[in-house]
């Protein structure tokens, strides 16, 4: 039987997962269209790229009108000013309901939150992959670390990373540029921290930025991090990684991808004779106009949330819960990292040191609890990220003070200060959900998702530690004026959504097999966030990457055997 | 793109954008004229005003480097006011700022040291009222946002470079 196909591969969604997805098909050549429901956004047409503070209307500030009115979710993203709005979505134009607070932070453009996130870039270890086998929470991850190394491997060069080779199991090494250098007060703290606490490391963050471009780099135009630190408002030279300065612009070299914006895909289409999906139905946002399209295989890269609204959204008479989710498990084991909690201080000296740069990333330390052994009041681990720098004018808006002495006093830099926040895991859990509205719809018809996602007492325990090995640690390292702090904030904030499309062995109780395929529907592949069964403690962006060019492998394998 | 010099990047940049990276000072007042050509956008009384820029010249006066006022921070202050905070917030605000102003028995009239005392009063209880708060903070980030307080009173570059630790002596002045 030879069924005519538009196209090869459909990709849903251009972000993170997305753009690497497309990138891997076009270059073994499949013709592959990707939707994204974002505008059309080009590679370097960044409209508040490098403009001074003085020439934006509000010095970069919002409206509080309009945060209320247009972001008031996005406004919680620490990454929103005035130069970025315009890369979030629109609050009131993409409702979505919450029976508990969640705050789902989303991009409007082609490039998805490549465009917005913070950069920080760590390979997962093999206690995050063994973790829900071990203590029974969540769904057993069909993968293991070894799986996936060869994958970091794969994606990291490609990607950029800047790190430091540290020989650490609970952070393992990965191909790395030359490390972002930590300043004179960071390098004191790393000395007294590390005599302090045998057990603990210091080390620079790893962030996607280019500190030493490599030839896959100069060829795709992306060029060195000059440390301007305005990321989210894009950059044209490709300093940080995006989608669109490096899968997509790969991809497109090849000219075997069609990239259509302003496509909202509703659902994946399902055909009952041959039980595969057959394609998509998409609205057209400016237009409104419904179309559908066809293609050998689909891969969801969506976003978290928004691959399973659609996935669950896609209703057929053998799925009428959603495209193989005949278990029911589609729209569980929603999480997100905890945080907000730390501790931050005064570090004594150093006064005749300063630098040069905005360095796009700090220091971190990497998760040293519930490793050899098991405490008792909360399961899993967290690490930390901050930076050591001085104050500046901004830490004046409150000080007392008039006149010249006042000017002065700000002319110089003041002193140094240093900052720890941690990033916890959550625990995978049935119960966090997020399903589609019964009768609310968007203005293009798609029902509207609905979040039922809280933190439970683990984290909440674990947050009470974080704060206090924060203080304990700072004052350790000879800081002053050392206050811990930590604060309740939403799932979501962290923009670590995970989970929802479950990887698994079992499919009774799992959405996904270990080559992020549907158990059920086998030309049908998540490998967004969805697809994660436990969300360790690390940021999860390239190992969403790393996900996505394996399963492409898989599925390229797949085809050539004529088994797909 | 990567073979480009910096220079060179920046001056296609501005292309790109449509802009031109002019001398100091012409944008500030071409910004700060903005905000007082558009007769709507307009919402203090000229004595308002000229109280509002005393008390922000009090805060950051010239010194060897122009001051608040010659930086754009009243008109800066105002247009924030008004168009950045609620109309309840906005509100607020004005009455408090009269409310002080007949405190004084009208603070233009008063001698350049009354006027600096009277300030000072607020500024040693800053907290206490919420108009001189916000207006502290204002001239603050209004004139360090400036192209004058970000870029002559401190220093400010769009493209510093790598991150390099250098010692102060060799950098001179704060980061903006």
């Amino acid at each position: 039987m030879k069924i005519k196909f538009d196209f090869d591969v459909i990709v849903v969604g251009s972000g993170m997962s997305g753009g690497y997805a497309a990138k891997e098909f076009c270059e073994k050549g499949y013709r592959t269209l990707v939707l994204d429901r974002g505008k059309p956004l080009e590679h370097g047409n960044y409209k508040t790229e490098s403009l001074p503070p003085w020439e934006m209307e509000f010095r970069g500030k919002l409206p509080k009108e309009q945060l209320v009115e247009e972001f008031s979710t996005q406004r919680k993203s620490y990454a929103l000013t005035d130069f970025t709005k315009h890369h979030f979505i629109n609050d009131k134009e993409n409702p979505y309901q919450q029976d508990k607070p969640f705050d789902w932070i989303r991009s409007s453009s082609i490039g998805g939150k490549s465009l917005l996130w913070a950069r920080q870039s760590y390979r997962w270890n093999k206690l995050d992959f063994e973790a829900n086998a071990k203590d029974g929470h969540g769904i057993d991850w069909p993968v293991r670390y070894e799986d996936l190394a060869p994958w970091y491997n794969y994606v990291e060069p490609f990607i950029g990373i800047s790190g430091s080779t540290e020989g650490l199991d609970i952070l393992p090494d990965g191909k790395f540029l030359p490390a972002l250098p930590l300043n004179v007060v960071e390098r004191e703290i790393k000395a007294k921290l590390e005599q302090a606490y045998p057990e603990r490391t210091l080390i620079p963050a790893r962030v996607a930025h280019l500190t030493k471009p490599q030839k896959v780099h100069l060829e795709l135009g992306r060029g060195q991090c000059l440390a301007r630190n305005e990321c989210q408002r894009g950059c044209s030279w490709g300093g940080f990684y995006s989608s669109l300065s490096g899968a997509l612009a790969a991809a497109k070299k090849t000219s075997k991808m069609t990239l259509t914006a302003n496509a909202q895909v509703q659902e994946v289409l399902y055909d009952e004779l041959s039980g595969k999906a057959k394609g998509v139905a998409y609205v057209d946002t400016v237009t409104g106009e419904r179309k559908t399209v066809s293609a050998r295989i689909i891969f969801m890269c969506a976003s978290t949330l928004a691959s399973v609204q659609i996935l669950l959204n896609s209703k057929s008479k053998t799925y009428p819960n959603g495209i193989g989710n005949s278990n029911n498990v589609l729209g569980h084991y929603i999480m997100d990292h905890t945080g907000a909690v730390g501790a931050r201080g005064e570090v004594p000296g150093h006064l005749d040191s300063y630098y040069k740069g905005r360095r796009p990333g700090g220091i971190y330390i990497p998760r040293f609890r519930n490793i050899k052994q098991q405490r008792s009041d909360y399961l899993r681990g967290f690490g930390y990220q901050g930076k050591a720098e001085r104050s500046g004018w901004q830490n004046n808006t409150r000080k007392k003070g008039l006149g010249e002495d006042f000017k002065l006093s700000i002319r110089s830099p003041g002193g140094w200060k240093f900052m720890l926040a941690g990033f916890g895991e959550m625990l995978p859990d049935y119960n966090n959900k997020v399903y589609l509205h019964e009768t609310q719809k968007d203005q293009w018809g798609m029902p509207l998702l609905v979040t039922s996602v809280s933190y439970g007492e683990n984290t909440e325990k674990m947050k009470l530690d974080i704060e206090k090995s924060a203080v304990d640690m700072l004052t350790a390292a000879g800081l002053t004026k050392v206050e811990g702090f930590s604060y309740d904030v939403n799932p979501g904030s962290f923009v670590h959504e995970m989970g929802g499309a479950c990887m698994g062995k079992n499919p009774q109780t799992s959405y996904l097999n270990k080559w992020n395929q549907s158990h059920e529907v086998d030309n049908l592949f998540v490998t967004d966030g969805a697809a994660f069964s436990s969300i360790s403690c690390v940021n999860p962006s390239i190992t969403f990457m790393a996900f996505t060019a394996r399963a492409a492998d898989y599925a390229d394998k797949q085809i050539k055997a004529g088994k797909l | 793109m990567a073979q480009l010099s910096r220079r060179k990047f920046i001056a296609n940049l501005s292309l790109l954008l449509g802009t031109s990276l002019s001398p100091f000072g012409i944008r500030a007042l071409a910004a700060s004229s903005t905000y007082l050509s558009d007769n709507k956008k307009r919402f203090l009384t000229s004595n308002q005003r000229l109280m509002l820029s005393k008390i922000a010249d009090i805060i950051i006066p010239d010194t060897d480097t122009p001051g608040a006022r010659k930086a754009g921070v009243p008109e800066y202050i105002e247009h924030m006011l008004f168009n950045l905070l609620s109309k309840q917030d906005s509100e607020k605000w004005l009455f408090e700022f009269n409310t002080f102003n007949k405190k004084v028995g009208g603070f233009n009239h008063l001698s350049a040291r009354m006027q600096l005392n009277a300030v000072t009063r607020l500024d040693d209880n800053l907290g206490s009222d919420d108009f001189y708060k916000k207006l502290k903070e204002l001239t603050v980030i209004g004139y360090y946002t400036s192209e004058i307080g970000a870029s002559i009173e401190l220093q400010y570059d769009p493209v510093p470079g790598p991150y390099q630790e250098m010692p102060l002596a060799v950098i001179g002045r704060a980061w903006s």
